[in-house]
């Protein structure tokens, strides 16, 4: 319930939720695609900040 | 003082040694950087810092995000090769235009990203067989093309060194337009009269880029002579793929329509914010165009965004911990106590040096304090001009970036790297030179453009 309540504070939070979903379920899947380890690390390392974001823990 | 310096030190010395010994990417060297700051001021159990610095630069990060979905989606829809067409057949028997047509083109995608990988990895590849096949050297006309890489990641609207300065000393991104545009506009300008000097083969106007493209194979050995059979079929294959029209400019005209509004609305017209224009910008280039697989689109531009993602990711991660630790502030407290002179020294020698790992990275630990000791000196001017210095860093050996991806571009190796990194030295210092005077004189220079 909190979580729809922030997720519509405006009209753009929505939208932005929309493109940070969008942004990390790309770098998720060019993750699994990465060969090299250092690939997986760095697509880890902003997936932190993405999905802490989506969930609007931060 | 000295743990301040100690652990400066090692979170300094742990980042070159995992980028440059190791030889791993900057993202990786700042976040391991971040983590050896925190074990060596004694705070292993604090880790939650990491987790906060990769904040720092969320909003830069969706930015860069959207702005590659929008350049690949371009890329994909064939826009940005019609629009390279389209110039070369107007401008091909004019060297000097042709030279500037190109610049600009080179420039496009670092204006709107920020990030000169963008550039390079982009249009840099279409201009790049073009000028070759007008007869510029493959080391000049690489070295051209990282050029305007830097200079487009300089030039305005959207300048991320700046952006990253400016929140380190809680400066809003607003009023940089003419600065900017002041200080990446000579260079350009003069980096083009330099290539067409070289251009000694005018009469490229009925070429298309992708067919000079293909010809050239991006192995530097533009084929010489008149038209063959094969090479009019290349030309007739070409026309096939053409996309009619005007509308393949909309994407690029509404972009710049969303971005304009905002700025002269005085808040009458929403900002929607430049993720939001940049991703509306993508929706139109996969529809002005050839059709597009819209989520391959997405793939690769956000394949290509990772590691500049990565690098302001470690970079907030550095900056944290540089704060949490008090190395921060003893930078800065270090560059205030230097006379006003010797800071631009500073800045000219550091913020370059600093840059060869990450511009990013160099904006953010350098920029920040050397733009505090400054102050006074007329911020907005001076945070434009330290972006410039931070953006050289993009062409510094051992990374050097962009000449690295121009040279991957053209599958030259290393050898085409190291022609590429010589041609760059006159260019380099130069632009090292314009951004002293621009510093030197940044008051004179903000009452010129105000």
């Amino acid at each position: 319930m909190v979580y729809l309540r922030l997720a519509t504070a405006s009209w753009l939070t929505p939208v932005y939720l929309l493109m940070v979903a969008v942004t990390a379920v790309a770098v998720a899947t060019n993750v699994l695609k990465q060969r090299s380890l250092s690939g997986q690390v760095i697509g880890g390392m902003v997936l932190v900040p993405l999905l802490l974001r989506l969930l609007m823990v931060k | 003082m000295w743990p301040q310096i100690l652990t400066f030190l090692s979170m300094i010395g742990a980042f070159l040694l995992i980028a440059a010994g190791l030889r791993q990417p900057a993202a990786l060297a700042t976040a391991g950087a971040a983590f050896v700051g925190l074990a060596a001021s004694g705070r292993l159990d604090q880790l939650h810092h990491l987790v906060e610095g990769a904040f720092g630069y969320f909003d830069v990060l969706l930015i860069i995000a959207m702005a590659m979905v929008f350049m690949a989606a371009l890329e994909s829809a064939g826009i940005l090769e019609e629009i390279s067409t389209r110039i070369t057949r107007r401008l091909g028997k004019r060297p000097m235009l042709l030279s500037l047509a190109s610049m600009l083109l080179v420039m496009a995608p670092g204006m709107l990203t920020g990030s000169s990988t963008a550039a390079a990895l982009t249009t840099g590849r279409f201009v790049l067989p073009v000028l070759m096949e007008a007869g510029v050297p493959l080391a000049k006309a690489g070295a051209f093309v990282a050029l305007g890489a830097i200079l487009g990641m300089v030039a305005p609207p959207v300048n991320v060194p700046v952006m990253i300065i400016g929140s380190g000393i809680d400066m809003p991104y607003v009023g940089f337009d003419l600065p900017l545009l002041a200080i990446a506009l000579p260079p350009a300008i003069a980096a083009s009269v330099w290539v067409a000097r070289s251009v000694r083969r005018p009469g490229l106007g009925g070429r298309s880029a992708a067919a000079t493209a293909s010809e050239a194979g991006g192995t530097g050995s533009a084929t010489e002579g008149g038209r063959d059979a094969s090479s009019r079929d290349t030309d007739s294959h070409d026309d096939e793929r053409r996309i009619p029209g005007f509308k393949v400019y909309i994407p690029i005209l509404v972009l710049l329509a969303m971005m304009l509004a905002v700025r002269v609305s005085n808040g009458s017209v929403p900002d929607p914010g430049i993720p939001l224009m940049f991703a509306v910008g993508a929706v139109l280039a996969m529809l002005c165009g050839r059709p597009v697989r819209p989520w391959e689109a997405i793939e690769r531009g956000i394949g290509l965004a990772l590691p500049v993602m990565g690098v302001l990711v470690g970079a907030g991660m550095f900056v944290q911990v540089a704060t949490v630790t008090g190395v921060r502030g003893f930078l800065v407290v270090s560059a205030l106590d230097i006379p006003m002179a010797w800071v631009i020294v500073v800045a000219v020698l550091a913020l370059p040096a600093f840059g060869a790992i990450s511009a990013y990275a160099s904006s953010s630990v350098m920029g920040v304090p050397i733009l505090l000791a400054l102050l006074g000196n007329n911020e907005v001017v001076t945070a434009a001009a330290l972006s410039l210095l931070a953006a050289l860093g993009d062409l510094l050996p051992p990374i050097a970036i962009v000449p690295s991806l121009i040279s991957q571009a053209t599958q030259g190796g290393a050898q085409t790297r190291g022609d590429i990194l010589r041609r760059l030295v006159v260019p380099g210092v130069l632009l090292a030179a314009w951004a002293y005077i621009v510093l030197r004189w940044a008051p004179a220079i903000g009452r010129l453009l105000s």
